[in-house]
């Protein structure tokens, strides 16, 4: 294996979207740049959606490889971060819907890469969070539906707008929020669960 | 909707609740406080709501540096081969464990043997009888009831050389300038009439106060509720919005964002470059010339009137001789040739032209 200087420790900070016109006048070194700026988010988001890691690491490289095979028809974009979200989700939905099902059973299968809670950004101070709800909320998002976990993702964890979201998955405004619903709706019932445990807990 | 009828589902999807409990100012806070009073009923809701927000979390994963080193390797190979390589080679799978597995598939695809007619038709019929149980069971699970409606958008491109009207699905009619690009999503969303547009476009927009009509242009937005205007915006010029009648709202949405009202007369002129921008008045004839087969230069700079002209009659002009000072150039020219115009115009800024089928150049006399 080669060892490929890195390239984001590099002082002057190049933004995405001139990377993005490197990329499409076949400039490797703007291309490498856009790989290790994206690959982290990239893979979160992936490993979020799906819970498989090798999976998501075929994915990304594969997303790769076709944006250097085709860097001659790429779009111009003004927000590079939504175009590969995009690229990403629809190669995942692609396949998972090739595997056929499989998904449960993959998805249970390669739970264990390292990773940490993540919750939803609070800008007050006392927020008096609960940690067995937090865990509670997280292993339920994991199990949803691939499209109803898509959404909240977007929507609350990456902070996109319903548009954006809309155009992220390429269905209307409604289809976005009744998706969402559902997925609230499943998450929430989850909570309740977790409260009356809590309540009767004192009790013992 | 109306918020009193609001589900916890539907507290937490709206965006105003989400930034009061997530990331309050005083203009949510007081807005809430006051609805909460007024609709003591839905406190529960709210308070569940609350609840399920500040504690929504997911699992989030790690990548290792090893295996961003990793993965970058692979595609790095993939990239430094040969073009025509790269057409026939397929993506190689990276994870060890997809190794295995294919490697796992080949045995057993080796391993079968067709050693016994019996145990084909036996293998078929177990299919054919664990199929039918599948079907069964997928039918009686659909894994999702509702269907996601996708976005489809209509594209409309006028080439050089050619114009073309539309009418619009709300009953708006559209004119469209040669070499422009008009997209929306199909018949609209049901909240608002966006469009994109490349290029010149006249908009004489149906009155639906429901569903504001937006026209994109870059970072440029212009909104109307029913109203006539034209809007030009070329690549790499600056941008003009004229409104004729109604009242048009133009978002600039630059780095320091602005919204401008624009009365009917009023022009504005964006430069997205500079991020600058500057009302005018407007004379409608000179704004509608280009929908009534009319070319009107009123000093009009040479380097504007050539990309008029090459899009009105779809050919390269080039320019010889130059003058430095630059040539501003004026006339009006109904339902004419090419050839018409540029005699027209040879006169005043005195220079000489040549037609060769799509190619033009001009020539201006050394001496002016």
């Amino acid at each position: 294996m080669q060892i490929v200087p890195k390239l984001n420790t590099l002082p002057q900070e190049t933004s995405p979207e001139e990377l993005w016109l490197g990329l499409k006048s076949g400039d490797k070194h703007a291309f490498e740049q856009l790989y290790r700026k994206y690959v982290k988010v990239l893979f979160q988001l992936g490993t979020s959606i799906t819970g498989d890691a090798e999976f998501v690491e075929d994915c990304i490289q594969e997303l790769f490889i076709d944006l250097w095979k085709y860097k001659n028809s790429i779009k111009p974009t003004d927000n590079v971060r939504l175009y590969l979200f995009r690229s990403l989700s629809n190669r995942i939905n692609k396949e998972k819907k090739k595997a056929f099902k499989g998904n449960e059973k993959q998805r249970q299968a390669a739970a264990n890469f390292p990773s940490r809670l993540e919750s939803v950004e609070v800008k007050i101070v006392n927020a008096q969070r609960e940690e067995a709800v937090q865990k509670k909320l997280a292993s339920i998002l994991k199990k949803l539906p691939i499209r109803q976990n898509e959404v909240i993702q977007y929507l609350f964890f990456e902070n996109l707008s319903y548009e954006e979201t809309s155009k992220l998955m390429g269905i209307n405004l409604r289809s976005v929020y009744t998706l969402a619903w559902k997925a609230l709706s499943t998450l929430r019932k989850s909570i309740i669960s977790v409260g009356a445990y809590l309540i009767t807990l004192p009790l013992w | 909707m109306s918020k009193t009828e609001y589900t916890v589902e539907d507290f937490m999807l709206d965006p105003e609740f989400k930034k009061w409990v997530l990331a309050p100012d005083e203009e949510t806070r007081a807005y809430w406080e006051v609805f909460l009073e007024k609709h003591p009923e839905k406190y529960e809701n709210m308070k569940l709501a609350r609840r399920a927000l500040i504690n929504l979390s997911r699992n989030l994963g790690e990548i290792s540096e090893s295996r961003i080193e990793g993965i970058w390797a692979e595609i790095d190979t993939f990239i430094n081969e040969p073009e025509e390589e790269q057409a026939e080679r397929r993506t190689v799978s990276i994870s060890s464990e997809s190794t295995l597995r294919r490697f796992a598939d080949r045995q057993t695809r080796t391993g079968y043997k067709a050693s016994h007619q019996f145990y084909r038709v036996a293998g078929i019929l177990v299919f054919a009888f664990s199929l039918g149980i599948l079907c069964n069971f997928l039918l009686e699970y659909p894994e999702e009831e509702f269907v996601e409606v996708p976005l489809v958008y209509e594209e409309h491109s006028v080439p050089p050389g050619v114009k073309s009207t539309l009418r619009l699905q709300d009953g708006s009619r559209v004119i469209l300038n040669s070499g422009s690009t008009l997209r929306y999503v199909k018949n609209f969303e049901a909240d608002k009439r966006e469009l994109f547009l490349i290029g010149e476009a006249f908009f004489e927009v149906a009155k639906d106060s429901l569903r504001p009509f937006v026209v994109k242009t870059g970072p440029v937005s212009t909104k109307a509720l029913g109203t006539s205007f034209n809007i030009t915006a070329y690549n790499d010029e600056p941008l003009d919005v004229a409104l004729l009648t109604g009242k048009v709202n133009v978002a600039l949405g630059f780095e320091k964002s602005q919204e401008i009202i624009l009365k009917p007369g009023e022009g504005l002129n964006v430069s997205i470059g500079e991020q600058a921008h500057s009302k005018h008045q407007i004379e409608e004839e000179k704004v509608l010339a280009w929908t009534r087969k009319t070319i009107l230069f009123e000093q009009t700079p040479i380097w504007e009137a050539i990309r008029v002209l090459e899009n009105w009659y779809g050919v390269q002009i080039e320019v010889l001789n130059r003058p430095e000072r630059g040539v501003l150039l004026s006339g009006k020219f109904v339902d004419q040739t090419l050839e018409g115009v540029l005699e027209g115009l040879s006169y005043s800024a005195r220079f000489r032209f040549k037609l060769d089928e799509d190619r033009v150049t001009l020539k201006f006399d050394m001496s002016s």
